[in-house]
C-alpha cells in the first residue's frame, strides 16, 4: 500500500465506534476469482492483468484456502524467469497469511490493516473454508453505504473541519457521567415530552438564559416526540452540561430511519394519521432539530435504532 | 394587548387561568401543527389552535407561551384542562374559525411578529 492510503486507514480507526457494528462478512467481496495450487503462475499473472487485482487466494478441491499470490510475486517470478512453474511451490501458504474471521469486528480489522502491510485479506470459517476477501477498498464501500444513514448539520463546519475530532462526539461523554438523565418509556403520545419538561426546568435552575433553554428544548422534545411516535416509546435522553453550551443524545431501538436525507425534507412525514390528528406528523421535526441546534448528527440504520446528537453553543451575546 | 381583551375580542370562554387576564400578549401565532408551532412561536406569544390534545399545554411551556385559545368550538379534553391548571397556562376557547379569531385579533392590533 502507499503511505497515502495508509494514511486513509489510520484516519478509518478514529471512527471505530461509529462503524463497530461492521463485521468481516459484512464487509468483504464475496465474488471470489480463485485458483489452485495446479494452476501455473503465468494463469495467475493473466488474470491480474485481464480482471485488474492484486492478489488471488488458492483453494482446494473444496474451497478450503492454502495460500495466496500476490503480483508482486507474479512480478519476481517473472524476474527469476520461473513464471511457467506451478503456484503450488511459490505461493504464500496458509500458515503465513493473516485472515479474518465472519464476525471479526471493524475495529479488529482496521487494526490489522495498519500492523500489518498487505493489500488484501481472506475471510475464513472455521473449517478454513474460503468466504470473502477484504482490501482497503472494500472498507471504504462498506463506510460509503453506511453515510446514508448519517446526518450531520454543524453550523461551525469549517472550524471542525481544521480540528481533530470525531463524527460523534458521543466517545468523550460516558453514560453514567451524564448531568441529566432521562428514560423514555412510554407509548402514549400525550406522555411524549416529559424527560424535555424536566431538563427545561433543570437547565432554568442553573441559570442559562431563556432563549438558550428555548432552543435545547425544542431540539429535545422533537427528538423525544420521535422516540415515542416511532420507535414503540423506548429511549433514552442524556445531557452534559459543558463550559460552552450543552450537549444532548437522544436514542432509541426503534426500526430506524428509512432515509435520512428524505425526513430531512421540511413537509415530509411517516407518521400515522391518528397522531397528526393529534397535531403530529408536520414533517418539521428533523429540520427543527436542525434549527435549533448549532450541530446535528443523526445515525441511524434501519432496523438498527436511531441516535440523535445535538449541540448547543453558548454565544456571546445571544445567550 | 391583555389576555382579559382577548377573551372579549374572541367572546371566548375561559377553561382556566382568570387570575391571569392582566397578562400582556405580545404576539400571535397560529397553527395546528405542533413543529409549526415549535419553529415559529415567539416566547410570550398567544397561540390559537384546533389542538385540543394535553400535548399543548407542554408546548405551551417548553415555549413559554403566554396563554392559549382553542378555535372552532372545540372543547379541550378533560386532561388538557387540567394539565393546563396545573402548569398555569391560560386555556381559551371560542367559536371562531381560525382565520376569523386572528382577523379579529389582529384588527385590535395584535400581530404575529
Amino acid at each position: 500500500m502507499s503511505e497515502i492510503e495508509l494514511d486513509l486507514i489510520s484516519h478509518l480507526s478514529e471512527y471505530k465506534r461509529i462503524f463497530s457494528f461492521l463485521t468481516a462478512e459484512d464487509i468483504m467481496k464475496k465474488e471470489l476469482i480463485t485458483l489452485t495450487p495446479e494452476n501455473y503462475l503465468s494463469e495467475a499473472r493473466v488474470i491480474m492483468r485481464d480482471k485488474r487485482i492484486s492478489g488471488i487466494p488458492i483453494v482446494d478441491k473444496e474451497g478450503k484456502l492454502v495460500g495466496l499470490v500476490s503480483t508482486e510475486r507474479i512480478i519476481r517470478a517473472l524476474e527469476e524467469g520461473i513464471i511457467s512453474n506451478k503456484i503450488k511451490e511459490y505461493m504464500t501458504p496458509r500458515e503465513k497469511i493473516v485472515y479474518f474471521s465472519p464476525k471479526d469486528t471493524f475495529e479488529k480489522i482496521v487494526e490489522t490493516f495498519e500492523r500489518y502491510r498487505y493489500g488484501r485479506y481472506p475471510v475464513i470459517d472455521e473449517h478454513n473454508k474460503l468466504l470473502g476477501l477484504i482490501t482497503k477498498h472494500d472498507i471504504l464501500r462498506a463506510i460509503l453505504k453506511q453515510f446514508h444513514s448519517i446526518y450531520i448539520h454543524d453550523r461551525r463546519r469549517e472550524e471542525y473541519l481544521n480540528r481533530e475530532v470525531s463524527i460523534l462526539a458521543s466517545d468523550k461523554f460516558i453514560e453514567d457521567k451524564a448531568s441529566f438523565r432521562y428514560d423514555i418509556n412510554t407509548q402514549s403520545i400525550s406522555e411524549a415530552g416529559e424527560g424535555t419538561a424536566l431538563l427545561k426546568k433543570v437547565l432554568e435552575k442553573r441559570g442559562y438564559h431563556r432563549d438558550f433553554i428555548r432552543r435545547v428544548s425544542i431540539g429535545t422534545y422533537e427528538a423525544e416526540v420521535n422516540v415515542v411516535i416511532h420507535a414503540g416509546g423506548k429511549g433514552l435522553i442524556l445531557a452534559f452540561f459543558e463550559e460552552d453550551g450543552v450537549v444532548v443524545f437522544v436514542r432509541d431501538w426503534g426500526p430506524g430511519i428509512e432515509d435520512i436525507d428524505l425526513a430531512m425534507k421540511e413537509g415530509f412525514s411517516t407518521a400515522p394519521d391518528h397522531i397528526r390528528e393529534l397535531g403530529f406528523g408536520a414533517g418539521m421535526g428533523l429540520p427543527n432539530m436542525r434549527r435549533a441546534a448549532d450541530r446535528l448528527v443523526i445515525l441511524s440504520q434501519s432496523g438498527k435504532g436511531t441516535r440523535v446528537e445535538m449541540v448547543f453553543n453558548l454565544k456571546e451575546g445571544r445567550d | 394587548m391583555k389576555l382579559k381583551e382577548v377573551m372579549n375580542t374572541l367572546e371566548a370562554k375561559i377553561y382556566t387561568g382568570e387570575e391571569l387576564l392582566e397578562r400582556e400578549i405580545s404576539f400571535g401565532c397560529a397553527s395546528d401543527m405542533i413543529s409549526d408551532i415549535l419553529a415559529l412561536a415567539k416566547p410570550g406569544s398567544l397561540l390559537l389552535t384546533g389542538i385540543i390534545a394535553p400535548q399543548i399545554i407542554r408546548i405551551a411551556k417548553i415555549l413559554d407561551l403566554s396563554g392559549i385559545v382553542i378555535v372552532r368550538g372545540k372543547e379541550p379534553m378533560e386532561e388538557t384542562i387540567a394539565k393546563a391548571k396545573e402548569e398555569r397556562v391560560p386555556l381559551l376557547g371560542t367559536k371562531f374559525l381560525l382565520f376569523d379569531a386572528c382577523g379579529k385579533l389582529y384588527e385590535k392590533g395584535l400581530r404575529g411578529t
